[in-house]
């Protein structure tokens, strides 16, 4: 297309090329060719999108390109065999016709030109030549359907035609073949183009019968000349017949099929529509089922199991209902002897030094444990109230910085216990935010313990970080870390890194559940990143405003010294920086 | 899937449709020539295929070869009989425009040249048959006399091969060539009046590039031959073309030059011209013809007419169902049909032992008698009861038998001469008006018949000049004065030989009754073409011939009535006939 356009474009610059070019930048042959190819690849692509996508489309194509490969076939087959019949039986009649004249003008040859006795008087009666005679009898013979041309070598002037065709038709290599042959039983045969004089008639194909004619006078060749012109018509308008309705045939098979996949492809494409509703959650979606075909068997099936599906669901729904009604029951009910069993406890720790030194250290173990019994079940009785949807916020705006030095001080004395120090980076200007403070406080506080409990007595990072819409706390420790894959499940209820370790700070393994749910209800994110010997981050991150939707954190997820020192291995040493991630001990800081 | 079924359709539909392609039965039906699916405006002929001069060629193959090269007509302009020739014979021979020799000639070499000669003369021996204007009109040569032909052919020697110096003028044709590369056609062209068409009788070259249906219609257009032109008109306004020629729909669609229009404003030549073009086509083919010009339709509605529309433009005039008359003991009478007894005309010749010789008839406008009576002049009769002999022409001297033509008017030729000398004057009358006419060629001539053809335009004369009887035809033109001109010889004058008697029988055939020694012969002869080998003869003395399309009647010396029906002759009355006449001629 591009290469078809350039004489057009190429010829251009020399006259009106700048004027035009100073208006409006003509667009260069390259361009145009680039800007062709791009459409052409856009659309290839487009239509490589929906042959992948549609099922009819794909079925219809390979109906036609089947169906027109067969109908290509069954048509040059056919076209072939009628062309064969044809001309076969023209030419067979014709060179039988072409043998009976020269057999029965063959008598005319048997006397000399020169022995016909001359006569006066009418000429039109006259008795002829031999030659004259034969090509009187041959012309009359041959009518308009065919010419006959009689050469002779051996004398002068007896060479004879028919009609207006030319003598030069008769193919030279026939002549040749002809008289080498120099047989009178043997007749030649071999197509030719027939010419016309001066084009009184157009060329027409057709092929020429030569034998051989004994006589005194020499040697006489009878050529007949067979157009077969008719033929040619009657072949080009049966091939134009078999080209239209092989074509009709095609597209009438392409029609058939796209209706038929149209047939299969519509309830198909309901059922899949169906499924995605029912995948998203709409459990009442149902098919319509239409006869006792496959298809409406499929519907069937599709909707029975939705039904089953939605009833299991619902059962399941009902089961963990009765379990958290449960949990929450029990822990009710754990409260109130759990209160009396308290009082005790209070009562015999406080006499505890009256006591032998066994059973005061019963009473002290009896004591901790019971204060952890307590914040367990306070735990349980927060979470089953987010379970039972009856968890609500108290919303206020508060200076973030604030609610993080709280939290903070709250964890002090425990991090002296573990001779872990916090590093704050905290804004110079106050960061306000709505929410729950005291949600975020406890979400804060259970981070903090988190990082203490597993930090190793290393430093704890605590960045604030806030923008136009969000802030963001994120809390970093460099302990052990976490494993692939397990920074979604920190967050589940009652999960452990390493079953194995004991509980040194007796968290009750409710925290990060709670604290999501936190967060979650607050509109936030709270996500962990960790890395075996890197330690682990969390990022809390919250709408400034109540109930605005969250686009993106001020603060990263993964640390930026983290990421940071990654970029620079990939880049610097590809090698080995594969072998460093794997290990883990290639550490630059 | 689909393929395969389909497939199996194509297969099945095969088996069924293999069954009943061809009719095995059906109503007979008739087979014409045409349904060969050729072209009706195609006609077979034979052409001769000139060839160059071969390399080493004898002087006789040269002459043969020449003269087969100049009888092909496929190059009008015989290039390849040129190279026969030297240079200098090239330039000055001519073949377009000169007449064509047709002759049986032998061209033998009386005795094989020496080796190393340069130059021969070889002499071309036979006799001329006809010759061949450049018109096209055949002109046999006169039977009985010296028509040998005394020329020939010189050759030289150029580059060590023989080439002819001096050819015979014009286009030299054997029989054979004459036959195969002219065709007789007939041109029709109307009369002054535009009553009727008159033949012109012409061979025409085969074009084998034009094709015959266009050589033919553009030789009309060319217009009639010499001696005939002066009498005739030619509707066709000068310049007019034929452009195209072809079948369309089972009509011939001939497309002219926008000159034709010219003839839109006058409906009788425009009929005259369709009747022109009508009878000069019969001889091609029996289809409707539509005449348009410069590819559109003839203005004020397309020209599409039949052939048949026309018949009543006869050049014959009489057709062959017309009677005759004759005269029975000194009564006219009417030939009877079978089986009925023979009825005396009304009027005067009708009356018995009436004192009348060599009656004439006339059937349009009037029917009407002309005969010689014992007083000298032409005595003119109507055939209604109680009319009168009225004399029409009174002249001096002796008047040939009267002749009347198709327009009422009544011919005879006075002897202006004495007894031993040649002279004679033609007289014309009309509604007993006598009138002279000019006839130059006769003026010195002793004449024994002057009889017009039924088409009026051609008149035959019995002329003696001086050597003798010989039968001439000449033109009548009908200008404001009338002439009889352009005469020309049909039967030369032989020694010893009287002609008794001459009609007409159509527009082309002459009948003529001579005497030699007491031996009377009947001969048919073709004005345009010769004698007629079919010449039916009789076995008694005849007095009286006359004769229509088809049909003679005679009067032979016993008086009985001959009839000729064209395979046998009968005698329906055995005595007393003296005269027999058929209506003009």
């Amino acid at each position: 297309m591009a290469r078809l356009s350039a004489p057009a474009t190429g010829r251009n610059p020399s006259g009106s090329a700048p004027k035009a070019r100073g208006k409006r930048p003509r667009r260069t042959l390259r361009q145009i060719a680039r800007g062709v190819r791009r459409r052409a690849r856009r659309l290839a692509g487009r239509l490589r999108g929906a042959y992948r996508r549609s099922l009819q489309l794909r079925v219809v194509t390979s109906t036609l390109v089947i169906s027109m490969v067969v109908v290509a076939v069954l048509g040059v087959f056919l076209f072939q065999s009628i062309t064969d019949a044809m001309i076969a039986g023209r030419t067979r009649a014709a060179t039988a016709e072409a043998k009976a004249n020269v057999s029965s003008v063959a008598g005319y040859f048997t006397v000399s030109q020169n022995e016909v006795p001359a006569k006066g008087g009418d000429p039109a009666a006259a008795v002829g030549t031999p030659v004259e005679l034969a090509a009187r009898d041959l012309a009359e013979r041959a009518g308009s359907r065919y010419d006959v041309v009689i050469l002779n070598k051996d004398a002068v002037g007896q060479d004879r035609a028919t009609g207006s065709i030319d003598a030069a038709s008769v193919p030279e290599r026939l002549r040749r073949d002809l008289m080498k042959s120099g047989s009178t039983t043997l007749s030649w045969r071999q197509p030719a183009t027939l010419r016309y004089l001066d084009n009184a008639k157009p060329n027409q194909i057709g092929f020429v019968v030569g034998s051989l004619v004994f006589s005194p006078d020499g040697t006489y060749e009878i050529y007949h000349l067979f157009p077969l012109q008719e033929e040619e018509e009657t072949l080009s308008s049966v091939l134009q017949l078999l080209v239209i309705v092989g074509a009709g045939l095609v597209l009438l098979l392409a029609a058939i099929a796209s209706l038929v996949t149209r047939q299969v492809v519509t309830p198909v494409r309901l059922a899949r529509q169906a499924a995605e509703r029912l995948a998203s959650g709409r459990l009442e979606e149902r098919l319509k089922v239409r006869g006792e075909d496959d298809l409406a068997r499929l519907a069937t099936s599709f909707n029975e199991m939705a039904g089953t599906l939605a009833l299991k669901i619902h059962q399941l729904e009902e089961l963990s209902q009765v379990q958290r009604q449960f949990v929450s029951d029990v822990s009710h009910e754990l409260r109130t002897p759990l209160t009396t069993v308290r009082m005790a406890a209070d009562l015999l720790y406080e006499a505890r030094e009256d006591f032998d030194p066994m059973a005061a250290r019963s009473a002290e173990l009896m004591q901790a444990q019971l204060e952890r019994f307590e914040s367990m079940l306070a735990d349980l009785l927060e979470i089953s109230r987010y379970d039972a949807g009856a968890a609500t916020l108290d919303l206020e705006p508060v200076d973030m910085r604030d609610v993080v030095l709280r939290a903070v001080g709250d964890s002090e004395a425990l991090a002296e216990r573990h001779a872990t120090r916090f590093e704050l980076r905290l804004p110079n200007e106050p960061c306000m935010a709505e929410c729950d403070s005291r949600r975020v406080e406890r979400i804060l506080r259970n981070l903090l313990f988190n990082a203490i409990e597993h930090g190793e007595g290393k430093d704890i990072v605590v960045a604030l970080g806030a923008d136009r819409d969000a802030v963001a706390v994120a809390v970093r420790d460099h302990g052990v870390g976490l494993r692939q894959g397990e920074e979604n499940m920190v967050f589940d209820r009652f999960w452990r890194a390493d079953p194995s370790r004991a509980r040194t700070i007796g968290g009750t393994g409710l925290g990060l559940a709670i604290s999501r749910e936190d967060a979650i209800l607050h509109g936030g994110w709270l996500q962990a990143w960790g890395s075996p010997g890197e330690g682990t981050q969390f990022r809390l991150s919250l709408p400034r405003l109540a109930g605005a939707e969250l686009k993106g954190s001020p603060l990263p997820l993964v640390p930026p010294e983290v990421e940071m020192r990654r970029s620079w291995r990939g880049q610097a040493t590809p090698v080995l920086s594969a072998a460093a991630g794997e290990s883990g001990v290639f550490d630059v800081d | 899937m689909w393929t395969r079924r389909y497939l199996a359709g194509l297969v099945a539909l095969g088996a069924v449709s293999a069954c009943t392609i061809v009719p095995s039965s059906g109503n007979p039906t008739t087979v014409d020539k045409e349904d060969g699916g050729s072209d009706p405006l195609s006609q077979p002929y034979v052409r001769i295929i000139a060839s160059e001069p071969r390399q080493n060629a004898t002087p006789v193959e040269i002459i043969q070869g020449f003269q087969a090269a100049t009888a092909g007509f496929d190059d009008t302009s015989r290039m390849i009989a040129k190279m026969y020739l030297t240079p200098e014979a090239r330039a000055k021979w001519h073949p377009s425009g000169s007449k064509a020799t047709v002759c049986d000639c032998k061209f033998t070499s009386p005795e094989l040249p020496d080796q190393d000669a340069t130059e021969l003369r070889l002499p071309i021996k036979g006799k001329t048959i006809a010759t061949i204007d450049p018109e096209g009109r055949y002109l046999p040569a006169p039977s009985g006399t010296d028509n040998s032909v005394v020329d020939e052919i010189a050759l030289v020697k150029l580059d060590g091969q023989w080439r002819i110096s001096a050819a015979p003028a014009g286009l030299l044709l054997r029989p054979d060539d004459l036959s195969r590369a002219y065709r007789r056609v007939t041109l029709y062209y109307p009369d002054i009046e535009g009553q009727g068409l008159v033949a012109d009788r012409v061979r025409l070259p085969i074009d084998p590039v034009r094709g015959f249906p266009e050589s033919l219609i553009e030789r009309l257009l060319a217009g009639p031959s010499k001696p005939l032109a002066d009498g005739v008109r030619n509707v066709f306004p000068k310049g007019t073309d034929l452009r195209d020629i072809r079948v369309e729909d089972d009509a011939v669609v001939m497309d002219f030059s926008s000159e034709l229009a010219r003839l839109a404003g006058s409906p009788d030549r425009l009929r005259v011209m369709k009747a022109q073009l009508a009878w000069t086509f019969s001889a091609v083919a029996a289809l409707p013809i539509v005449v348009t010009v410069n590819g559109e339709p003839f203005p004020g509605g397309g020209l599409r007419f039949q052939q048949r529309e026309y018949q009543n433009f006869d050049p014959a005039v009489l057709s062959p169902q017309a009677g005759g008359y004759f005269v029975h003991n000194g009564t006219l009478v009417k030939e009877p049909r079978p089986n009925e007894e023979p009825v005396p005309v009304p009027g005067a010749a009708g009356q018995p032992n009436q004192a009348f010789t060599d009656p004439a008839l006339a059937e349009l406008p009037y029917t009407r008698v002309a005969a010689l009576r014992p007083d000298p002049g032409i005595w003119v009769a109507d055939l209604v009861d109680g009319s009168q002999w009225q004399r029409w022409i009174t002249a001096e001297g002796a008047l040939t038998p009267p002749s009347w033509d198709r327009y009422g008017e009544v011919w005879s030729v006075e002897r202006t001469a004495p007894e031993g000398a040649y002279g004679s004057r033609v007289w014309h009358a009309r509604e007993g008006r006598p009138l002279q006419v000019s006839a130059p060629e006769l003026e010195n001539a002793n004449v024994k018949a002057f009889r017009v053809a039924r088409d009026g335009v051609r008149a035959a004369v019995i002329a003696d000049h001086g050597a003798g009887e010989s039968v001439q035809i000449g033109v009548i033109v009908r200008l404001a004065d009338y002439r009889v001109g352009g005469l020309e010889e049909l039967i030369p004058p032989e020694e010893g030989r009287t002609i008794v008697d001459i009609a007409w029988q159509d527009d082309g055939t002459l009948l003529v009754l001579t005497e030699q020694g007491k031996q009377q012969s009947l001969t048919v002869y073709s004005i345009a073409d010769g004698d007629d080998p079919e010449t039916p003869n009789v076995d008694r003395r005849v007095s009286s011939i006359s004769a229509a399309p088809g049909h003679i009647l005679a009067a032979d010396e016993d008086g009985a009535l001959r009839r000729w029906n064209g395979t046998k002759w009968d005698t329906p009355i055995k005595a007393g006939v003296t005269y027999v006449v058929y209506p003009l001629g």
